[in-house]
């Protein structure tokens, strides 16, 4: 890891669109967390997490491997339900609503709150189907015209429809690695989701691949809020309105992004971005 | 690499005898295994194919089986009845079977079906006969049947369909899965929009197998489908009915050289039905390769 001021000295915001004023402090909390412990079976990974994720921002999670950021993404949308023994205590509200409250609607929560995956999984269907699936598991967009119409609108919100437009009954798996993230950032805009989680979405990806991928989230976020985990603190850097610090499965800092970066408020923090560990 | 660098792939002329005689013992023993096994082999097929063939004529296609002579087109019609039967049979139950083990399957559910799929391997098929016999033959009063001979070779095939479903399913990548639930897919999307349209391929390739076992059973059909000369009429109980595998069983242990030559003829006609059968299963199981990504 490079040490800390020459993460300073880079420009923050990626070239295109100029990095957007620090939110107003009046905009609306729309992912809450008040204690929230994690466990696997009797093994704790996070302990009282307490966060908040503001409406049209971007929420970077930086720390070291295994320190429960992904753990934490992974239970905004309730992806940890499917393992085994996971167990959640604490609240944890999107937009005010407890989402873990007992005979809430599991399927509708992750509607509302898409996911990127860290190594790009699109089906191995045309990229047309690719867009189309969470429409027909959701039973949207029904009428005839209508799915035409959401493709074009999603592929042009992930960039990938100047590329895509002619060969959308082609395999999806034919297209390139950054491509194929791009995909699966359209497929998960089709629904129409408020939240987008986004669990290192370039860590597999080549520099200019993660430059588009960044590009585009800072576009994604007029219109929806983001929470990106990344073990890149440029990355963070570039991209995140504010930055929360993991560590050891609890959070150590949160800020916004240019303040922890230049004036962390813990000694923690400031050894881990200067490269003192992790 | 420098040029004084030993090449990589030496020769093992610093091994010391032991080990070069150890290595001679080994590669002789595979050898000699193998051409054991290569040898009857090819003397089964070459004496198959040279008797068949030799047997061969378009009657056996076009004509029915008169006494210890004739044709074999009652016989192919037969088998491919009873073993399309049997499928229709197997097929849905073995599927959803291998759905229930891939997906659904806790607690102590599965490994019990699991357990009873392997013990149905195990079974000696003529048992199986014998208790479809019992049940339906006499028990039903069905007669030697079409229906009998089905369920019997459903019987035998459904525990090959059954895991073979299952294993297909599991190959499906978790990461598509996940996927496909972050899109709020619920239980019976994810199986039925991916697991099981990816899966498909393997799952077809289990149920050609299982037709191959199916066409080349003989024992389950002895007690169950009994033997018949002529062409099915479409009744499905009290109605006999014949199969390649039995014109093999019965002809050959006749004095008749007629009816030997029908016998090999009937056994060439099996061979090459499982023989395209595992073509076809091979050309289904390299589909689904090409169609799983990262698998």
């Amino acid at each position: 890891m490079t040490p800390g001021n020459t993460i300073l000295n880079r420009p923050l915001a990626a070239p295109k669109p100029a990095a957007a004023p620090a939110p107003a402090p009046a905009t609306r909390v729309v992912i809450e967390a008040r204690n929230v412990d994690f466990f696997y079976h009797a093994h704790q990974v996070l302990f009282g997490v307490s966060l908040e994720v503001r409406q049209n921002e971007i929420l970077a999670l930086i720390g070291p491997s295994g320190c429960g950021k992904s753990t934490f993404l992974r239970s905004l949308n309730r992806m940890n339900d499917l393992i085994a023994g996971a167990r959640l205590r604490g609240s944890l509200r999107i937009d005010g609503e407890d989402i873990y409250a007992p005979g809430s609607d599991v399927i509708a929560l992750r509607r509302r709150v898409g996911m990127v995956f860290q190594r790009s999984n699109p089906f191995p269907f045309s990229i047309e189907e690719n867009v189309t699936f969470g429409l027909r598991a959701n039973r949207l967009a029904r009428r005839p015209g209508e799915r035409v119409a959401v493709v074009e609108r999603s592929l042009r919100a992930a960039g990938l429809w100047e590329e895509g437009k002619d060969r959308l009954k082609k395999p999806a798996l034919a297209l390139s690695g950054g491509q194929q993230q791009r995909l699966c950032i359209a497929r998960a805009l089709a629904i129409e989701p408020e939240i987008l989680l986004m669990d290192e979405p370039a860590s597999a990806l080549d520099p200019i691949a993660t430059a588009r991928i960044e590009e585009l989230a800072l576009e994604l976020k007029q219109r929806y809020t983001l929470v990106i985990v990344t073990h890149n603190l440029q990355q963070a850097a570039r991209i995140s309105d504010r930055t929360s610090f993991f560590l050891m499965g609890r959070v150590i800092e949160t800020a916004p992004t240019q303040q922890m970066f230049t004036h962390p408020a813990v000694q923690e923090t400031e050894d881990y971005i200067t490269g003192r560990f992790g | 690499m420098t040029a004084s660098a030993p090449p990589l792939n030496r020769k093992p002329q610093g091994l010391s005898l032991r080990r070069r005689l150890t290595d001679l013992l080994g590669w002789t023993a595979c050898t000699v295994a193998f051409l054991v096994l290569a040898a009857a082999m090819t003397s089964i097929l070459v004496g198959v194919a040279r008797r068949g063939m030799g047997a061969m004529h378009w009657g056996l296609l076009t004509e029915i089986t008169q006494g210890t002579g004739g044709g074999l087109l009652n016989a192919i019609e037969g088998t491919l009845v009873l073993a399309f039967g049997g499928l229709l049979l197997a097929v849905p139950l073995g599927v959803a079977c291998g759905i229930y083990l891939a997906e659904f399957g806790q607690g102590k559910g599965a490994p019990t079906v699991r357990f009873l799929a392997d013990v149905m391997v195990g079974l000696p098929s003529i048992v199986v006969g014998y208790f479809v016999y019992i049940l339906a033959v006499e028990d039903l009063g069905w007669n030697f049947s079409v229906a009998a001979g089905s369920i019997a070779l459903a019987i035998i095939s459904l525990p090959y369909i059954c895991r073979s479903s299952e294993l297909a399913i599991r190959q499906v990548p978790q990461d598509l899965r996940n996927a496909a639930r972050a899109l709020g897919a619920g239980d019976n999307r994810v199986i039925f929009s991916i697991a099981l349209p990816l899966a498909l391929p393997a799952i077809f390739t289990g149920i050609l197998l299982a037709l191959a076992i199916s066409v080349g059973e003989t024992a389950p059909l002895l007690y169950t489908a009994g033997w018949s000369n002529y062409l099915w009429t479409g009744h499905l109980v009290r109605e006999p009915i014949g199969y390649l595998t039995y014109a093999i069983w019965a002809f050959i242990t006749e004095p008749f050289t007629e009816a030997h030559a029908l016998a090999y003829a009937a056994a060439l006609l099996v061979t090459l039905f499982v023989l395209i059968i595992s073509v076809a299963s091979r050309l289904a199981l390299a589909a689904s390769r090409r169609r799983l990504p990262h698998a």
